[in-house]
């Protein structure tokens, strides 16, 4: 039935070790952060809940490796439909500024998860991976986005969820889905000068949405701004100048105020030096200093303990991670599951990079969890999702004698006839079609 | 292209990468010692101030007559304190998330949110707190709402006040710390209270101690004064404002009055201060030990003060319309003053209950500090000065004789005469009279022409030699520096030009020229021992230097002369009175009368009230703004009738005894040691020069000579015959 090419072997070892380095790190750092001094409102017993989501999770993975990636993609719009259903509640509860009667509890302001019996579920993790999946669905056979106008229309389908998600208020998930939206677009050959130019928009749009954004979201940007100490000094010598973007109060107040997280998440980070305090050790693990220091803030923890080292192999991981599922990526020749895969390697890299950058103070504080090693049930989950979906593309990988798909030449704009199309190997028609899938081609897969 | 654009991408997150290597380098690796110390200064809770002891102020013998007593203060963290009477719901939220951790609810109930049961637990301990107060022995105008209240408007002008300082606004440690609501617990109070609140995590028990006066100091009150709150205005002009450890903060109390006050910067100690960890055991090294305040110690001599006190009392409670008096003593060497009493007095243990009783006395004035803050004019006491500072400017000789015939001028008997004889309508006529005998004898006459010859300039700076217009030394705030009526003082203060008539007035101690109790006592004293010295009253003080006066040996034993003939010689002026016959000390001394003019105790003035009833009201107070400003704030809504006020009451309320004015009557003097055959030894130096004033006493020595005897006999009473204040007697 299926036989595994030895060729991808290799990045899916590797994947799994690195996400299993990854998890062993957050258990630790969850354990050890849950033993001193409870995370306040969650209670004790944080690393016993991560491990039961890390089982629960890799149930899921088995499900979608036996199921192969092909069987999900299928019914992407399904699932996408779905997805948008779950993130109609929030949506409700926010305009109403209600809880819906438990239903969508509301945290710091923010409606984002759903309260079932047992457990708490956050649809907008589920939208991440969904939003790859339909984008790896829908562009797998286009090729009018080589045109700028063919651009236009997947912007505005997935601007949908994007706008969904936005008004819960979680301006980080969308933030993280556009550059999603924008490698996979690019991955799949639109043009960059027309990617540069949507994204130049979108930049010039910034100030327009500065006011529009809510207040504390601007007060996070302000906040890691408000970083450098001269700036700070600036801003109370002079606050007519910078009254858009911070007050005198604010600079003022900074480390006692919107800074204090970022400012403990720095001194733990800083005061772990070369080989940190150790497992366990460590003031900033005895004591609870920093706010979420077991789910967003995790990346500092690590750095108290295990220093600079524990952190460059964290992002090592990651970077493992990327390199094998860009690797996978090249070495299928499905469309979509190349799609999928660059989809899903964008996805956990660009988390993991903003999730570090914010705990290092490089970006304002978002919200996003560190895949694989921060504490929380949703995250884990969506993770081991698109874990299971890599390695499922690695497994399922057709043989296929056909032109890769994706590969454009600098003439290529206008849709070829398929029978005009270069065929690489001489002799056998290539899976293109203006529309469909396969349906005359005679390409051999290898699976069912 | 797709493997090149793939490659793009890895290369975007390498780039991410390095970008989070090198970040992490700098916090790491470059900055790790910076900010490992942050980390450790993390652990640190806030601090926790130690308090001081004030200092004690004891007398010279040793006694403590004032010192801070350990006891208990009900505290309440200040940000519930600024949310009692807030309905902001904001405020509570905030308050609830602060106290979530350390709050539990009285009852596990599943009615209301976290926040409704804190507000309820609030509310609930504020009425604790209320019948805690109630249940109190001791009675307190306020209540603790009040006590909030005043508490949350201090704190904000404070800050205020800081802020205008800083130039920006920004919290003031105030705003983090604990309030007392409730003071002055006793242990076993401490104890009961602390069952009962415990519940509530905002309210605490806080060793705290409250000033406390040993025994009856009602003879020393307005000496020691008293305590108040620290305004924001002491804030603003403190000059400690910079040090956290002896800044003033808005719940602790200052000096206000008295020693107290002038004192201050001694009896204040500083705060100590210890860093908590977050385990609560406290950081090494960073302990820092509260420095109590020093103790001060007066010169004023106890047992002297209150047996002079009492005997004062008496005399004026005997004279009917006396409104009070003053005493004070000086030891002449050191000038420190063993004795500074001022009648009536008032018992500073139940100051805060009686205030508004003191407040409204217009009549016997208790709060005044006569002996310092009183102004009279000295009347013929200054009569040996005058004698003196002729002496020094040869305008007269001691062979000089004078006329007189009771009358000045030839053309105007009726003005500028000698004394009247007591009981008569006879002017005294001295006839030719020598400068002993004018002293003797207190004549006008010889002192209106000597003044005339001198002129005003020349008395003025003789006063001024002995510290007239200038502060005694003593350094207490309601001291009154008295006045020397120079030409300028003159010019500018009563728009007079200088005339003879002028002259004559000072130098029979009357028209402008006035001095208090403390300041004639030391003239007193510069006329026992011939030097100018300003007065002591704490002993911390340091000594000044003394200035001796030009004055001949010759010249100084025939004022002493005169002055020992006013008492002792049968034709002197006290001799009926103040005789005092005693085998080793003669009472050496002046009398005087100073022209006194009756003050107002009430004002009648008239209003229409709410519903348009013409009415009259009659309202304790000494001047008329007093009076008006009284009215309007008691009575609001009433229309005044601004014309219509006018002095309802004055005193003293009947006509003088002594035909003419009223007089306030002085008694100055010393005890001086007799040689053989008992006439004064003038080589020796008194030792205790004193004062004694009866207000509204009448002209003579009728009151104050009985009460001069008095005086020296306590004085060798209590001081031994010795006359030593530091002797261990009594």
């Amino acid at each position: 039935m299926m036989n595994p090419t030895r060729d991808l072997t290799k990045p899916g070892c590797v994947i799994a070790g690195a996400v299993s380095i990854l998890l062993a790190i957050g258990l630790a750092t969850i354990y050890v952060t849950d033993t001193h001094y409870a995370a306040g409102h969650d209670g004790p017993a944080n690393a016993a809940r991560q491990f039961v989501y890390i089982l629960a999770s890799l149930v899921v993975v088995a499900i979608i490796i036996r199921l192969g990636y092909h069987a999900v993609l299928r019914h992407t719009y399904l699932l996408f439909a779905l997805a948008t259903l779950f993130l109609v509640p929030p949506l409700i509860a926010k305009l109403t500024h209600s809880n819906l009667g438990g239903f969508v509890p509301s945290r710091n302001g923010a409606h984002r998860w759903i309260q079932l019996p047992g457990v708490q579920l956050q649809p907008s993790e589920f939208m991440k991976v969904v939003y790859v999946l339909t984008l790896a669905w829908y562009l797998r056979y286009r090729n009018n986005y080589r045109r700028l106008g063919g651009l236009l229309l997947p912007f505005l389908i997935f601007a949908i969820p994007l706008g969904l998600i936005l008004i819960e208020p979680d301006l980080g998930t969308v933030l993280l889905l556009i550059p999603v939206l924008f490698v996979m677009l690019f991955v799949a050959g639109a043009r960059l000068r027309h990617l540069a130019l949507i994204a130049t928009i979108g930049i010039a749009a910034v100030p327009f949405a500065w006011d529009r954004i809510e207040a504390y979201q601007r007060l996070r940007v302000t906040a890691v701004l408000l970083q450098s100490e001269s700036l700070r000094r600036d801003v109370i010598a002079h606050p007519d100048r910078y009254h858009r973007l911070a007050t005198r109060r604010q600079a003022l107040e900074w480390s006692a105020g919107t800074g204090y997280q970022l400012v403990h998440s720095k001194n733990a980070m800083g005061s772990g030096g070369m080989l940190g305090y150790g497992w366990g050790r460590g003031p900033y693990v005895e004591y609870p200093l920093l706010p979420d220091r077991h789910n967003d803030f995790v990346f500092a923890v690590v750095g108290h303990q295990w220093g600079f080292f524990g952190c460059v192999t964290v992002l090592l991981c990651y970077f493992a991670i990327t390199l094998a599922g860009v690797r996978i990526a090249s070495a299928t020749p499905d469309p979509s599951g190349r799609l999928l895969a660059v989809g899903i390697v964008t996805l956990i890299g660009t988390q993991a990079v903003v999730n570090m950058g914010m705990s290092s103070g490089l970006i304002p504080t978002t919200g996003m969890t560190l895949p694989f090693v921060s504490h929380g049930g949703s995250s884990l989950l969506s993770g081991f999702m698109c874990l299971g979906l890599l390695i499922s593309i690695a497994r399922h990988r057709p043989f296929t004698l056909a032109a890769q798909p994706f590969e454009f030449t600098e003439r290529d704009t206008v849709p070829h006839h398929p029978a005009d199309q270069k065929a690489v190997v001489p002799g056998v028609i290539g899976p293109w079609s203006p529309a469909r899938g396969p349906r005359n081609g005679t390409s051999v897969v290898l699976e069912p | 292209m797709f493997d090149r654009r793939l490659r793009v991408l890895v290369a975007a997150f390498a780039l991410a990468g390095i970008a989070i290597i090198l970040r992490l380098g700098q916090l790491q690796v470059v900055r790790a010692n910076y900010y490992r110390d942050r980390a450790a200064q993390s652990l640190v809770q806030k601090a926790e101030w130690l308090p001081f002891v004030r200092g004690s102020i004891l007398d010279r013998t040793g006694h403590v007559l004032v010192s801070d007593e350990p006891c208990w203060d009900i505290t309440v963290d200040y940000s519930v304190i600024a949310a009692f009477s807030s309905d902001d719901p904001q405020v509570w939220r905030e308050l609830t998330r602060s106290w979530r951790r350390r709050f539990r609810p009285p009852t596990p109930s599943e009615g209301g949110t976290i926040e409704s049961l804190f507000r309820d637990a609030v509310h609930a301990s504020w009425i604790e707190l209320d019948a805690w107060e109630r249940s109190r022995p001791r009675p307190s105008p306020d209540d603790v709402y009040d006590r909030a209240r005043s508490i949350q408007a201090r704190v904000q002008s404070v800050r205020e006040t800081v802020a205008a300082r800083r130039g920006f606004d920004a919290p003031v440690a105030e705003e983090t710390q604990r309030h007392a609501i409730i003071a002055g617990l006793a242990p076993d109070e401490q104890i009961a209270a602390r069952e009962r609140l415990s519940q509530f995590p905002w309210i605490h028990l806080e060793p705290s101690s409250q000033r406390r006066f040993h025994g009856d100091v009602t003879p020393l009150a307005h000496i020691l004064g008293g305590m108040g709150r620290v305004t924001a205005e002491d804030v603003a002009r403190d000059p400690h404002v910079d040090d956290p450890f002896a800044a003033y903060r808005a719940d602790e109390s200052r000096g206000i009055s008295g020693i107290e006050w002038s004192a201050e910067s001694r009896l204040r100690g500083r705060r100590g201060r210890i860093t908590v960890d977050l385990d609560g055991s406290v950081i090494p090294g960073e302990d820092i030990a509260a420095e109590h305040g020093q103790d001060v110690t007066l010169t004023i001599h106890a047992p002297l003060q209150d047996r002079l006190h009492k005997l004062l009392t008496d005399t004026v409670r005997g004279v009917a319309a006396s409104s009070g008096g003053a005493i004070v003593v000086v030891d002449v060497p050191t000038r420190d003053v063993l004795a500074l009493v001022s009648v009536p007095s008032y018992d500073p243990v139940h100051f805060d209950e009686l205030y508004a009783s003191l407040r409204d006395d217009t009549q016997r004035l208790p709060l005044r500090f006569r002996a310092v803050s009183n102004r009279y004019a000295p009347g013929s006491t200054v009569k040996p000065l005058i004698c003196l500072v002729g002496l020094i400017n040869h305008a007269i000789t001691l062979d000089s004789r004078e006329e007189c015939r009771g009358f000045l001028l030839d053309d105007q008997p009726d003005r500028w005469r000698c004394w009247q004889v007591h009981g008569t309508s006879i002017r005294k006529a001295h006839g030719d009279i020598d400068v002993v005998g004018a002293l003797t004898g207190s004549c006008n006459i010889f002192m209106y022409r000597l003044g005339e010859r001198l002129g005003v300039d020349r008395l003025c700076d003789a006063f001024d030699m002995v510290g007239i217009g200038r502060a005694s030394g003593i350094g207490l705030k309601e001291e009154d520096v008295g006045i020397n009526p120079t030409t300028s003082w003159l010019s500018t203060n009563k728009n007079l030009t200088v005339t003879a008539g002028n002259a004559r007035l000072f130098a029979i101690g009357q028209g402008e020229l006035a001095l208090t109790p403390v300041q004639l006592a030391n003239l007193m004293a510069t006329y026992a021992n011939g030097k100018y010295r300003p007065l002591r009253l704490v002993q911390q003080q340091d000594p000044q230097p003394e200035w001796v006066l030009p004055v001949s040996r010759e010249q100084w034993r025939a004022i002493r002369r005169g002055m020992y003939g006013v008492v002792n010689d049968p034709d002197g002026t006290a001799y009926e009175h103040a005789h005092f016959i005693h085998d080793r000390y003669a009472l050496v001394g002046k009398t005087g009368s100073a022209t006194a003019y009756p003050w107002p105790t009430a004002y009648r003035m008239s209003f229409t009230d709410e519903f348009g009833v013409r009415l009259t009201a009659l309202v304790p107070a000494g001047t008329q703004n007093q009076a008006v400003e009284r009215f309007t704030s008691e009575h609001p809504d009433a229309v005044l009738d601004a014309d219509s006020v006018e002095v309802a009451t004055k005193w003293p309320p009947g006509e003088p005894l002594d035909g003419e004015n009223h007089s306030h009557a002085w008694f100055g003097g010393f005890l001086q040691e007799l040689g053989g055959g008992g006439e004064p030894d003038w080589s020796r130096e008194p030792r205790i020069a004193f004062v004694a004033l009866v207000e509204f006493g009448g002209s003579g020595s009728r009151i104050t000579g009985p009460l001069a005897k008095e005086i020296a006999a306590t004085l060798l009473h209590v001081l031994g015959p010795e006359l030593q204040p530091d002797a261990q007697r009594d």
